[in-house]
């Protein structure tokens, strides 16, 4: 665990901190909890860069803290659980799944993330009537997800490789040799 | 297509936006999209048909009644220091000393019911109108839900039973 990873992961969490409550002060999309998520781009770019377990606190400490600061405590309920489903499953099909996209990655986790917050929201609160807008979730989980995967798939093609942890050895091919590590 | 082996970030700077295993992937949601709204609609009531009142709940007990024909509110045993009525509003106090609140107003001729203010800290829950047969209005932070109620009809419902 090198510091300058443990330096990013903080400021990353920090910035998806922020994102997630600026995101918040602006209503609903179309029916009551649609969101796109743009907080989840630093979560997902900080699992990529820097692993899993950084992606994982960086999304924990959005959840938890997110929370706590809009006021809403009782929203961790549902989105915390759903969360960390929704990266794990993100996670796996980017790292493992050879001929998948971010893109494609990422349209799956923010569907099922709206899924599954919604399914989580019907039962903690015993409103059955919310199941009618669990399909409209997933729409706009595919097009948070399209979004958030752009934003990444583009972040890692054009930023510079240091900020990548990414180093060329003397006959300039790819090393991921991180120092300190 | 999906072979076990682990990708790091120079793999990633490699990829191309659109892979040859997305094409089943989004095929699949897609198609799970659409298979979730036909089994959604048919429980989908868009009319005000058969609406006869309002339940007020607080944190999923309920708290207090309202009906359209006798227009008059009926508050449950327990909830007599948590519910004020006036006239056509309803408030709903979430704390002792009355300081957490939401007021709904109720439309008698078009059968609707909207919160018109809120104390909690979103605010998402006002100006949120319900007019149709099943539809409701939560307020996470202070555990409200305003549900309409109204006549099933003769229709299956496999979605709220």
């Amino acid at each position: 665990m090198s510091v300058k990873k443990i330096a990013l992961c903080g400021i990353l969490s920090a910035l998806a901190l922020i994102s997630f409550m600026i995101e918040n002060l602006f209503p609903p999309l179309l029916i009551p909890g649609g969101k796109i998520g743009v907080a989840n781009i630093f979560v997902i770019f900080a699992a990529l860069v820097l692993g899993f377990k950084y992606g994982l606190f960086a999304l924990t400490f959005k959840s938890v803290l997110g929370s706590v600061f809009i006021g809403n405590v009782s929203a961790i309920l549902y989105s915390l659980p759903a969360g960390i489903i929704s990266y794990v499953l993100q996670v796996a099909l980017i790292f493992y799944a050879k001929r998948v996209s971010i893109i494609a990655a990422s349209v799956v986790g923010g569907t099922v993330n709206s899924i599954l917050q919604g399914i989580t929201f019907c039962i903690v609160t015993a409103t059955r009537e919310y199941v009618v807008f669990i399909p409209y979730l997933a729409l706009i989980g595919i097009l948070g997800g399209a979004i958030v995967g752009t934003t990444v798939y583009l972040l890692i093609k054009f930023l510079p490789d240091r900020f990548l942890f990414i180093h060329r050895s003397e006959n300039n091919t790819f090393n991921n040799n991180i120092k300190g590590e | 297509m999906f072979r076990l082996i682990k990708k790091d970030a120079k793999d990633f700077k490699s990829d191309k936006p659109f892979l040859q295993a997305d094409i089943l992937i989004y095929s699949l949601i897609i198609l799970s999209v659409l298979l979730s709204f036909l089994l959604i609609f048919p429980s989908n009531r868009t009319s005000a048909y058969g609406i006869y009142g309002l339940d007020f709940y607080c944190g999923n007990e309920l708290a207090a009644t309202y009906r359209f024909a006798e227009r008059k509110f009926s508050i449950k045993n327990g909830f007599t220091d948590k519910v004020f009525i006036d006239e056509n509003k309803i408030t709903v106090y979430f704390n002792e000393n009355q300081t957490e609140y939401n007021v709904i107003e109720i439309d008698d001729e078009h059968k609707k019911a909207s919160v018109i203010y809120s104390t909690c800290a979103g605010h998402d829950c006002e100006q949120t109108t319900v007019s149709k047969n099943g539809g409701f209005i939560y307020c996470a932070p202070h555990k409200l839900k305003v549900v309409i109620c109204g006549d099933v009809g003769n229709y299956s419902d496999p979605v709220t039973g």
